[in-house]
């Protein structure tokens, strides 16, 4: 075990309302690197601030990101990262497209990704 | 006279008296010698054992003159494996780490699944007078 490890926090040292919030996440707990159980820490300092559909959506993100692979979570940090790089009025574009492709049924979701050349089979 | 000419003149009359000391007074003077240094000797070898005890408490000073440096390298050694466990994570392009990306990422407007779906992508390049980045 690294140092960065024996300073790290464990779930059992989490707050029960620190373990609420952070819930989605409890099984990948101990996978999660020690810089990013700090940066989740510190999002549930942030928490009682927001919305209640600020923090719906934060668990929903929460339970999807704890779902994904580490190539998937690769890729899903190089593409925000490569969006980030784009001007303002890009990146704006790009959320409103979500917004409209959100907006489809999921039959022509279906077909767009049957359209992409590299696409995986559907996720159920 | 001065005191230094008082000084010279009764050093002159007691070297004058040496070769004329009787032989009992000789041997008084000899034995005294002897024995002073005797003491000198036996002196200097409890010096010399007591030099051997200290050797120790040398051998500690030393110990713990190397020890500082060394307790410096460690210290050294800890705070480069902290600095690198804090900065290993940074990007190419000098963006926030990872733990920074994954918290904004979950926080930011567009969901994650947006990153990862196929026919997103496909929208993007189909429906939009910008070509999307892959």
């Amino acid at each position: 075990m690294c140092l960065g490890e024996a300073l790290a926090q464990r779930w059992s040292q989490l707050t029960p309302e620190q373990q609420s919030i952070l819930a989605p996440l409890k099984e990948d707990w101990p996978n999660i690197e020690p810089p990013h159980r700090k940066k989740w820490v510190e999002v549930t300092s942030r928490y009682p601030t927001m919305t209640p559909e600020q923090q719906e959506r934060l668990q929903t993100r929460m339970r999807q990101w704890s779902a994904l692979s580490p190539e998937e979570r690769a890729q899903v940090r190089e593409r925000y990262r490569m969006l980030q790089e784009m001007p303002p009025e890009r990146r704006d574009e790009i959320r409103r497209k979500w917004q409209e492709y959100d907006n489809l049924t999921e039959e022509e979701k279906d077909s767009l990704r049957q359209a992409h050349p590299r696409s995986p089979p559907p996720k159920p | 006279m001065n005191e230094q000419d008082f000084a010279r003149s009764v050093t002159r009359h007691l070297d004058a008296g040496l070769d004329d000391l009787p032989p009992s007074v000789l041997y008084r003077l000899r034995a005294a010698r002897d024995a002073a240094l005797a003491r000198t000797l036996e002196r200097q070898g409890l010096q010399g054992g007591a030099d051997e005890g200290t050797s120790g408490r040398h051998g500690m000073i030393v110990g713990r003159r190397l020890l500082a440096p060394v307790a410096m390298l460690l210290l050294l050694a800890v705070g480069m494996l902290l600095w690198q466990q804090q900065t290993r994570h940074v990007g190419p392009a000098g963006h926030a780490d990872f733990a920074d990306v994954d918290t904004e990422v979950l926080t930011d407007d567009l969901p994650v699944v947006a990153y990862l779906d196929p026919g997103f992508e496909i929208w993007l390049y189909h429906h939009s007078p910008a070509t999307a980045e892959d």
